[in-house]
């Protein structure tokens, strides 16, 4: 039986959901900020806020935690005052606009831990080159299926097409060689 | 990476710009609000996300810079471009070869065309048909509108797609909507495609 002092376990399945949030919640508020150690920072507030409220009895549809975690954190990002100008320059200053700044001194670099980071560049190494390279014309050039088609001579839904293949695969080499979630922050 | 349940981070290649800055912040917000909830859509950003870190860039190239500058020499750069493309084309015109004849390019009488039919479904839905293709293994089906955006996408192994109520409302008067099929064999190639048909209002 447990104590009176123990949490239902209701709750504990909500704290369990409100943690899986962190990693999103933390990548939505360092897109915002530019800074992955205040994004850590607003991403346990949000959560520290939702637990509370939880506690309080405050929550009446616990299916609305994550709009409600969602929530803070753009208040909470509101109100380290950024304004859109300094917001701008911050995400200029999170970008490696010239792809030649070092991960050492990138803050940016900050979603997964070194050894997950390396990981997932050897499993890029092992993917053949037509996946690697859609995957990098898509995420790290960032071009749109249509362009990506236009210089493959492919459709855009064919681009769509492989480059979902090309992730599965991308994530059954990640499979074989790491734990799923293991190395992220 | 699971299996992709859910098309929306292909969108407008909404998950493409979201990670190149190229959202309006409102897009954004509301793409994170979705990715928040959707498993599919998450997965994908954080490969993306991954991706990008792993081959030593931030998880978000800069926006687009806006500056005056950049305004000012847009249109120079453009006139450069456009008389480099002149140039480019007039040379390629000078040195082409004579045409071959020996194959039929894409679309040619090998490809073949998928005839596609269109009809309304039951409560407003809007069902596509087309018929079977010899060794296609999974059929390509894209909703684009008359401004050229697609508006909605699905693989499938069926013969048939149906799109909800809802889905083809027009951003503003005067947007159509158009849908193609492709086949694609077991290697993602396509062997045969549809006309691109108009989808009839609902």
């Amino acid at each position: 039986m447990p104590s009176s002092s123990s949490p239902p376990t209701t709750e504990l399945d909500d704290a369990d959901a409100l943690e899986r949030l962190r990693e999103r919640l933390r990548l939505f508020a360092a897109r915002r900020l530019g800074n992955w150690d205040e994004a850590e920072d607003v991403a346990q507030e949000a959560i520290r806020r939702a637990i509370e409220s939880l506690r309080a009895g405050r929550v009446q549809n616990p299916q609305a935690l994550p709009a409600f975690c969602f929530q803070t954190v753009v208040h909470v990002c509101q109100h380290r005052s950024l304004s859109a100008g300094r917001e701008a320059k911050a995400l200029r200053r999170f970008a490696s606009e010239d792809g030649t700044s070092s991960e050492a001194s990138d803050p940016l670099h900050g979603l997964i831990s070194d050894e997950r980071r390396a990981a997932v560049r050897r499993a890029i190494d092992q993917l053949d080159a037509g996946d690697r390279d859609l995957l990098t014309l898509s995420f790290v050039e960032t071009q749109d299926a249509a362009s990506i088609g236009r210089r493959l001579g492919l459709s855009s839904g064919n681009v769509r097409v492989r480059r979902h293949r090309a992730l599965r695969r991308l994530a059954e080499l990640l499979r074989v060689t790491e734990a799923p979630e293991k190395g992220h922050k | 990476m699971e299996e992709i349940a859910c098309a929306r981070a292909d969108e407008g290649d909404v998950l493409v710009r979201y990670l190149g800055g190229r959202l309006s912040e409102p897009e954004a917000e509301a793409f994170e609000r979705h990715g928040l909830e959707c498993e599919s859509c998450w997965e994908q950003i954080r490969a993306g996300a991954e991706i990008r870190e792993a081959r030593g860039h931030g998880v978000f190239a800069a926006p687009p810079s806006r500056g005056r500058g950049r305004r000012e020499l847009g249109p120079l750069l453009a006139a450069a471009a456009a008389l480099f493309v002149m140039i480019l084309g007039v040379r390629q015109i000078a040195e082409r070869p004579g045409v071959s004849t020996a194959e039929p390019v894409w679309r040619g009488e090998k490809a073949g065309t998928l005839p596609l039919e269109i009809r309304p479904g039951t409560a407003d839905s809007i069902v596509l048909r087309w018929p079977a293709v010899p060794d296609a293994s999974a059929y390509n089906v894209e909703i684009f509108s008359s401004d050229g955006q697609s508006v909605w996408h699905r693989e499938t192994p069926e013969t048939e797609a149906t799109l909800a109520a809802g889905i083809l409302i027009p951003p503003r008067p005067g947007i159509s909507f158009f849908a193609t099929v492709e086949a694609l064999d077991s290697s993602g190639q396509p062997i045969a495609r549809s006309r691109r048909e108009r989808v009839p209002e609902p």
